[in-house]
């Protein structure tokens, strides 16, 4: 029996081509013919021989085995012509199966270097990935080392500001002892200015000592001219004016000593209010005043900077504080950044065991496509192989990565023996 | 003094970001690809590292292997060994520690935590 594979795995066979393509009613038709005569003739006899008078059974019999007959040579005929035409088809059949076959393995040659492409690409795309993880780790060390940087220049500066509030710390003491001393200076120059008021009314009383003086010289002038009258009497009066013309001599001598005192007195006094309004400059010392004052409100400047001071080097301290901590804060970040780059290798490994996968399959593809054109090659293996490939794609997976840890019931990812 | 840590990977994107990783925590990094350059070096003279961390699957000599080679070696019989790979399997991690090998560790693993596993196997870091 002819036989053949076509393109849809069914089995074609002689028969049931003659089957799908001729009912055979003609002899169906003969057939029945024949038993509907042989019928008639029992059933119907005397009948028949009334309707049809002399017409007998046996030919209409012959006839109908006559048709039969040729109906059958027919049959043969067309059957011989039909075989010719399911020959002539089976054999386009195995002509097209040829050609799908070799269309398949050039389909599948044109595959494999497809993926020998794509796995090329893949590899290329790794290998990017792994450049641009290994620009990322050199850039996260950049800014690494300058956050360091910048740690330790504020680090070094607090120090320097620490050493430097600690040298203006001391001189704002000095400058507070001298301001406390400068602030008791008002007091001071107060009595100052108290005792001055005392010397200048000394100078006024000895002011109006002057005019004493005057008083004295006055007294002496008078009493000289008195004297002068009383030796002028004494000397008329004579002998007996005698003695009174000593009195009248020491009258005039204590005349001369009272102008003297006078004199003497008089530059006395104008030497010792020479000497008071020499030694005591009020205009300066309102001036040296004045000078305090500001002096004490410079103290008050100066505690007000060492305030300012504090508060610089208090919001210098916090913005070290607060920098160090964002400092510390982005190391941590980097250190991340840093672990997550590891996905690159993860990733890579993973396009690895693809790649692994996926030349196999074309392989097996291979071994299909070929197949195709020659079955007796193991066809029916290859579904079986390729669904092995799939169980040990996964089981491969299963054992790299995350799958199947902590959650899921696996081994954790971070275990010390 | 800054405490000395070996890793072992043919990844170089690995290599690179464990060990700036470290070196930013101040940690001494030294480096090898694979398990016979990590060996030649473990066997050179005055080298002594803190710590190794090693992958598992690497070209002309595995993790395992390593592990297996650098016990053999008198000074590093009691060195801590850290595998840090992407392997999970149960069986490989239990044939590293019969080897010898301190802790399991499966990639990718994070700066923090790393940094916690390194300074529970080594105290005082």
């Amino acid at each position: 029996m002819l036989s053949a594979n076509n393109s849809f795995g069914g089995n074609v066979t002689e028969s049931s081509i003659i089957n799908a393509k001729d009912p055979g009613w003609v002899t169906y038709a003969a057939v029945v013919l024949f038993f509907l005569c042989g019928l008639s003739e029992m059933l119907f006899h005397n009948e028949l021989d009334r309707l049809l008078g002399r017409l007998h059974i046996f030919p209409v019999m012959g006839v109908a085995a006559l048709i039969m007959i040729s109906a059958n040579i027919y049959l043969m005929k067309i059957s011989s012509r039909r075989i010719s035409a399911l020959k002539s088809k089976i054999q386009e059949a195995e002509d097209s199966l040829a050609r799908s076959g070799e269309c398949a393995n050039l389909m599948m040659d044109n595959h494999v270097r497809l993926e020998e492409v794509i796995g090329s690409r893949l590899n290329e795309v790794a290998a990017e990935t792994e450049n641009a993880g290994m620009s990322l780790i050199m850039e996260v060390r950049k800014i690494s080392d300058s956050a360091n940087t910048l740690l330790n220049y504020l680090n070094n500066s607090t120090l320097k500001a620490a050493g430097l509030g600690d040298e203006i710390g001391n001189n704002v003491t000095f400058i507070t002892q001298i301001g406390d001393f400068m602030h008791g200076l008002p007091d001071r120059i107060k009595q100052i200015h108290q005792d001055m008021e005392t010397i200048r009314e000394t100078a006024t009383q000895i002011d109006a000592l002057e005019n004493l003086v005057d008083i004295i010289k006055d007294i002496s002038d008078q009493t000289n001219l008195l004297a002068l009258n009383a030796s002028i009497e004494a000397a008329r009066a004579g002998d007996a004016g005698r003695g009174f013309a000593v009195v009248a001599d020491e009258v005039r001598k204590l005349s001369d000593r009272s102008a003297k005192a006078a004199v003497m007195i008089e530059k006395g006094l104008s030497a010792a209010q020479n000497t008071i309004k020499c030694g005591l400059k009020f205009n300066e010392l309102d001036e040296s005043s004045q000078q305090m004052n500001e002096a004490v409100n410079v103290i008050s400047s100066i505690h007000k900077l060492q305030d300012s001071y504090e508060d610089l080097r208090q919001y210098y301290k916090t913005l070290f504080a607060v920098v160090t901590r964002h400092n510390t804060s982005l190391a941590s970040e980097i250190a991340e950044i840093l672990g997550q780059i590891q996905f690159q290798d993860v990733v890579r490994q993973r396009i690895e065991r693809i790649m692994d996968t996926v030349v196999k399959r074309d392989y097996l593809l291979l071994e299909f496509s070929r197949s195709l054109a020659t079955p007796d090659i193991g066809l029916e293996k290859i579904p079986e192989k390729m669904s092995q490939l799939i169980e040990e794609y996964l089981e491969l997976e299963a054992c790299h990565g995350e799958s199947g840890q902590d959650s899921n019931g696996g081994p954790p990812k971070l275990e010390l023996f | 003094m800054a405490k000395t840590i070996f890793i072992v990977d043919d990844s170089a994107t690995m290599l690179m970001s464990v060990k700036n990783n470290l070196e930013i925590s101040g940690f001494t990094v030294v480096t090898a690809e694979d398990g016979v350059k990590a060996l030649t070096k473990l066997k050179g003279a005055g080298f002594k590292p803190d710590l190794m961390i090693t992958d598992i699957n690497m070209p002309n000599m595995n993790g395992i292997e390593l592990i297996r080679n650098t016990r053999t070696l008198p000074a590093f019989r009691f060195m801590p060994i850290l595998v840090m790979t992407t392997e999970n399997q149960q069986v490989k991690r239990d044939e590293a520690k019969k080897l010898g090998a301190t802790g399991w560790l499966v990639k990718p693993v994070g700066g923090a935590d790393l940094l916690k596993i390194i300074k529970q196997v080594l105290p005082g870091a």
